[in-house]
């Protein structure tokens, strides 16, 4: 008897532990070190703010954090609409649909490394989108400029990015009952109105569930602008996890990293307690 | 009236198709061209057509003056995939399996636990990491790296397979306790057979995951002998001379595995994507 109650902990163990040693203790290790004046080779000497009073002075995050948001917003945005016009296309059936899905699946499978060089090839100054236009005899673009670099790496998020989008909403359209599309015509609905008063309810989890899993993912994106740009030029494309990561491992400001990293916390967490309030709602 | 919104649907079809497109067309202009070719002529398709770029990348050095040829990155990469798909697959069933299938106190709790650390970003707790497997004394290693992938899979996987275990009927499960099978063997003898396509989808985007990360293998790894195949490809893009052809040989290589896998699997991970991110 005693062995089948404690059997499901059991189970769950090796999970929990893992989760608990490689995520929470440090979660809660980069909160003690966020407190701490510890330089590399030395031991703690004090505790207090200064890591915090440092990040603030210099404004160097506050700068990143815009930086994050300008991204992770338009991306998000971006990605929506053009997963959301492509799965309304896909949704209705026409010859060579199941093919033309798989191509535009295409970018989704390409690993994040793999994007990130193709699209620092295409803008790079010598790059493909400049030899393309010198080709049709208009001047090239600096495209990795201080001016143009975040939006460029924006543009190749949303190619990345776009088909997760539009397979999760092919999915939710498809769990749409057609009979609420038969009643909204029987009562006079044009095609607008249906997608105003049947699609977009619908589809409503869907989309809220999609958009705050993405909006965490590309928030915390480092992969992507890291290869392209290093965060260059100047600290024109730093988004957080770059600043933290150049702060933290390659100026080895620990605390200075951990304070950050601290400081973004509440953003995580809110949006964290958002989409487990939407899954538990959906379950 | 409707062939309008025909038109307008292929417009926008073939516009989106084209931006898909560019990218991995020129990617094979770049790699299937000679270096010197793509610098000075700037060719719109392969001209000459030669294989020497991948060639270089594997019979010579991967980048300046490491000595190692692509093959190594490779195989560290497949090491790493795999011993994490393997660690984290074999973790994920089992949690998987008490939180879809028996009655305890906590499961909620434990399910949103699970929950936060599939989507926690993983650069939050960088600093810490570095100094757990400094710690540890794991740092530079493979073993390492495939440790802190279970940063990504392990949640991701029990997530993913408690909601492929959900949709089994429960009374398959009860009629094996019933004949005499124990819960591990109602798990390994009914429950996987009939849950196969969620965890090979789970491990087909373990594999993947591990295969791409960068984040963490910069972290971990310090010595070009352990380089996986994302760290190598970052490694050779340094200062202003970039050797464009064997950057791009490598590029298109290391997508082939998750791109074969992800195509091998379609209908599975469609339905993958969808029960583990969004049905929760």
């Amino acid at each position: 008897m005693m062995k089948k109650r404690f059997e499901p902990y059991m189970y769950m163990a090796p999970a929990v532990l893992i989760i608990a040693f490689i995520i929470i203790f440090p979660l809660i290790y980069t909160l003690y070190i966020s407190f701490a004046s510890k330089l590399i080779g030395r031991e703690i000497t004090s505790f207090g703010f200064f890591n915090y009073a440092k990040v603030f002075s210099e404004g160097r995050f506050f700068s990143s954090f815009g930086k994050s948001l300008f991204f992770t917003v338009i991306s998000v945005f971006m990605k929506f609409v053009i997963g959301l016009a492509l799965a309304l296309i896909l949704n209705r059936s026409f010859r060579g649909r199941g093919l033309v899905k798989g191509y535009f699946f295409l970018p989704w499978c390409i690993p994040w490394f793999t994007t990130a060089i193709l699209f620092l090839w295409m803008f790079r100054f010598s790059g493909g989108v400049n030899t393309m236009l010198t080709r049709a005899g208009l001047s090239p673009v600096f495209w990795l400029s201080e001016r143009l670099a975040l939006v460029t790496g924006i543009f190749a998020n949303i190619w990345k990015g776009f088909p997760f989008f539009m397979i999760s909403f092919l999915a939710g359209l498809q769990a749409i009952p057609k009979e609420l599309y038969e009643a909204a015509k029987v009562d006079g609905a044009g095609p607008f109105q249906q997608f105003l008063h049947v699609t977009l309810p619908g589809l409503r989890n869907v989309i809220l569930i999609t958009c705050t899993l993405s909006t965490l993912w590309t928030f915390g994106l480092f992969d992507l602008l890291y290869v392209m740009t290093r965060g260059g030029p100047g600290d024109a494309s730093k988004v957080l996890p770059i600043l933290v990561y150049e702060t933290g491992i390659r100026q080895y400001e620990f605390g200075k990293a951990a304070a950050m990293a601290v400081l973004t916390l509440p953003v995580v967490l809110l949006l964290v307690f958002v989409l487990v309030r939407l899954t538990r709602r959906e379950a | 009236m409707k062939n309008r919104g025909g038109v307008t649907r292929t417009v926008v079809l073939l516009v989106i198709g084209l931006v898909v497109a560019l990218p991995i067309y020129w990617a094979f202009v770049v790699s299937f061209t000679p270096p010197a070719v793509v610098l000075f002529k700037k060719p719109l398709y392969p001209s000459p057509f030669t294989l020497e770029n991948y060639v270089a990348l594997f019979a010579g050095e991967w980048g300046p003056g490491s000595g190692y040829s692509f093959l190594l990155p490779v195989r560290n990469s497949i090491i790493v995939a795999v011993g994490n798909t393997l660690l984290s697959v074999t973790v994920g069933i089992l949690a998987a399996y008490a939180l879809a299938m028996m009655q305890f106190r906590g499961k909620r709790a434990l399910s949103t636990f699970v929950l936060f650390a599939y989507v926690f970003p993983p650069f939050i707790i960088m600093i810490a990491l570095r100094y757990l497997i400094t710690w540890l004394g794991i740092n530079d290693t493979l073993y390492g790296l495939i440790l802190l992938h279970c940063v990504i899979t392990v949640p991701y996987c029990t997530w993913m397979l408690r909601a492929y275990f959900l949709s089994v009927p429960k009374d398959i499960e009860e009629a094996a306790m019933v004949d005499g099978c124990t819960r591990f063997q109602a798990l390994i003898r009914v429950i996987l057979p009939v849950t196969l396509p969620g965890v090979i989808t789970a491990a087909t985007f373990a594999f993947t995951l591990s295969w791409q990360d960068l984040i963490l293998a910069l972290i971990t790894l310090d010595t070009d002998v352990n380089y996986t195949v994302p760290m190598a490809l970052v490694n050779m893009i340094q200062g202003d001379f970039i050797q464009w052809g064997k950057l791009m040989a490598g590029a298109v290589v290391g997508a082939l595995p998750p791109i074969f896998v992800y195509y091998l699997l379609q209908r599975h991970i469609v339905s993958g994507l969808t029960a583990g991110a969004v049905k929760g």
